[in-house]
């Protein structure tokens, strides 16, 4: 049975094995797993707290009030106004609880539509002095307001009377 | 030597060693490549993207939801199976008004317990009850939840010193600030024309407003009447009390406002509550329904209920006054901030 | 030599060759998973709960059958968030109900809702 007329089932199991392992091994060993970078967390981060700041400055006061902050802003457009809604705007973005100020920036368009020409259009609310291009990370978030009537600096082009826009603000990290 | 071929058939059904062995190492190196190969499918997980995620469904949870039971801010945490019917600890008021939270589930969230009887106290337990009701998940996280409004300088905090690397994000909201107010503005003597009168408060008139912000709730929150417009010296002569009108229809049920909480509180001046009778009334003397008072008389949705105060001097004209959205009304709703981070 | 056992040899050989060309087409095929933020960016919970909020604030104020204001929406809806917004508003009598239905659909989030309220 055992004899020294060379064992080749023995290695050559071995030798098969062997190359076996170390391809496997080699192959293993170079795969590279990504694990994807969750960039869009920041973008999260700004959208909702964006849409709070809007929500909330869209809730009125009080049961009477004819119409919320946001709306007042936005049909009685004046300097004062829209001073009132950029500094609102931006407590509600930059408060924290422990006192510490954020630097979020923005700027604001009102979208309608004409309903004569069917045709949809804007104009903005609002810049911040010094404006320059935003930065990548901007996230757009908007807003339903219903306007009585058209607002006191509004665009020619808008309907006169009751209508319904949408308030688009671009946020970003300064 | 004769040689064998293994595989060629034969009546021998042997095979011989050095096959088997070679044909051994072969199989177990073949199987352990297999396995080892199957690996290459399976996708890392990482726990430090988890956090962000962690972090905004709290928040979710907290701003959005109003917890499970609905009102779960009038649970007495202190009888075991009240304590265990907190499933979810929700500031929302209700789930069609998200990022409206309401004040006295901010004030039950914030009050807290670390030491061991937590669970005999009227406190949720930290950071247990939080674990279980609020992060969800496996994973042991900690947390760090503030909450400041914007007029006040100091936040309210549950959780401890966060590190630098952290799930984050952070939420704007307006909280419903509790109990609708009403003047009582009463009259001078030469106009008085009896020394009773009857604050009637219908509920189903006040119950019937769809919008939850806006809503009273006197079943479940405090309500303050202020007494203005004294010009002469009166005197509130006896306890007020009372009267529950019955569903049917019919005369009503009057008894007086029990002595221990939650009942009917006279604060003369607005200062500390008395029970001493006769009591002088000035301006600012508030007659202050405690939360829970309605609820303890056994009054529902429905009810309607008359107080009745009695006074020395006549100073009060024929007619009853209403408690109503037209003549009270409630505070502000005031914004805050929060914030929650995970790790 | 005894040659008997290539056949161990070669099986280990195609074995390693398999798994090379699987190491190969599987490194092609890079696992695309979508992140738990695109997934919360994807679905429109803030763009729901605003025109839900809107709506019902216009019923509030008696402006709900305004056919301008509708037309408004759907088309401001449809222009700036490419979404389609559908809304309907009747009543019944017999159970003294209001309903407003609202429909809203962006091509990944569909969302209906159909809106009671006593009067």
């Amino acid at each position: 049975m055992v004899d020294d007329s060379g064992q080749l089932y023995t290695i050559e199991g071995i030798s098969a094995g062997l190359l076996m392992i170390v391809t496997a091994y080699l192959v293993v060993s170079s795969t590279t797993v990504l694990t994807p970078q969750d960039v869009h967390i920041t973008d999260v981060q700004l959208e909702q707290l964006g849409n709070d700041a809007l929500a909330m400055m869209d809730t009125r006061d009080s049961y009477e009030d004819e119409r919320s902050p946001l709306q007042d802003y936005v049909l009685y457009d004046d300097s004062i106004n829209k001073s009132n809604f950029e500094q609102q705007f931006l407590l509600y973005c930059n408060s924290t609880p422990f006192g510490a100020m954020d630097d979020l920036r923005f700027n604001a368009t009102i979208h309608f539509y004409k309903r004569s020409t069917e045709e949809q259009s804007s104009y903005t609310y609002y810049e911040p002095p010094g404006y320059d291009y935003y930065r990548e990370n901007a996230v757009k978030v908007n807003r339903w307001i219903y306007l009585e009537e058209k607002p006191w600096n509004g665009h020619p082009n808008m309907n006169s009377g009751e209508q319904m826009v949408i308030m688009e603000v671009l946020l970003w990290r300064g | 030597m004769k040689r064998k071929r293994s595989w060629l058939p034969d009546d021998e059904g042997q095979l011989s060693i050095d096959f088997i062995i070679g044909f051994t190492i072969f199989m177990i190196s073949f199987i352990f490549v297999t396995t080892m190969v199957s690996g290459l499918l399976i996708g890392l997980q990482s726990r430090t993207i988890d956090y962000d995620a962690v972090a905004y469904r709290t928040s979710v949870v907290l701003v959005e939801d109003p917890g499970e039971p609905r009102d779960w801010h009038l649970l007495d945490l202190t009888i075991p199976a009240d304590r265990d019917s907190l499933k979810r600890l929700g500031l929302s008021i209700s789930r069609l008004s998200p990022g409206l939270l309401q004040q006295q589930k901010v004030d039950a969230f914030f009050d807290w317990d670390s030491s061991a009887g937590c669970s005999g106290t009227d406190s949720l337990c930290y950071p247990d009850e939080y674990k279980e009701n609020l992060i969800f998940g496996d994973y042991p996280y900690s947390f760090n939840i503030a909450l400041r409004k914007l007029n006040e300088s100091t936040p309210l905090v549950v959780g401890g010193d966060y590190p630098p690397k952290h799930g984050y994000i952070r939420r704007m909201v307006k909280i419903k600030q509790p109990g609708a107010n009403m003047t009582l503005n009463i009259t001078n003597t030469l106009y008085g024309v009896r020394n009773t009168t009857e604050i009637s408060m219908e509920f189903s008139d006040l119950y019937s407003l769809t919008n939850p912000l806006y809503r009273f709730d006197p079943l479940n929150e405090r309500t303050i009447i202020t007494i203005q417009n004294v010009t002469n010296v009166t005197h509130i002569i006896s306890t007020p009390k009372v009267c529950v009108y019955p569903p049917e229809g019919g005369a009503p049920t009057c008894l007086p406002v029990p002595g221990s909480s939650p009942t009917i509180l006279v604060k003369p001046g607005g200062g500390p509550p008395t029970t001493a009778w006769p009591v002088q009334i000035t301006n600012g003397t508030e007659l202050y329904i405690e939360e829970g008072f309605f609820n303890r008389i056994g009054l529902d949705e429905f009810s309607t209920i008359e107080i009745r105060l009695e006074t020395d001097e006549y100073v009060f004209e024929a007619f009853p006054y209403e408690f109503n959205y037209e003549y009270a009304s409630l505070a502000a709703p005031e914004p805050a901030v929060l914030e929650v981070r995970v790790w | 030599m005894n040659d008997d056992g290539q056949w161990i040899i070669l099986m280990g050989f195609v074995v390693s060759t398999i798994i090379f060309i699987l190491a190969l087409i599987v490194s092609q095929s890079a696992l695309v998973g979508q992140t738990t933020s695109e997934s919360v960016l994807e679905f429109s919970k803030t763009d729901i709960q605003d025109l839900r909020a809107e709506v019902i604030y216009l019923k509030e104020k008696e402006l709900i059958s305004d056919d301008l204001l509708i037309y408004d929406l759907k088309n401001l809806s449809m222009g700036r968030k490419t979404a389609a917004v559908d809304l309907n508003s009747w009543s019944d009598e017999i159970s003294g109900t209001d309903f407003v239905f609202i429909h809203f659909n962006d091509g990944t989030t569909s969302y209906s809702e159909t809106y009671e309220e006593y009067y």
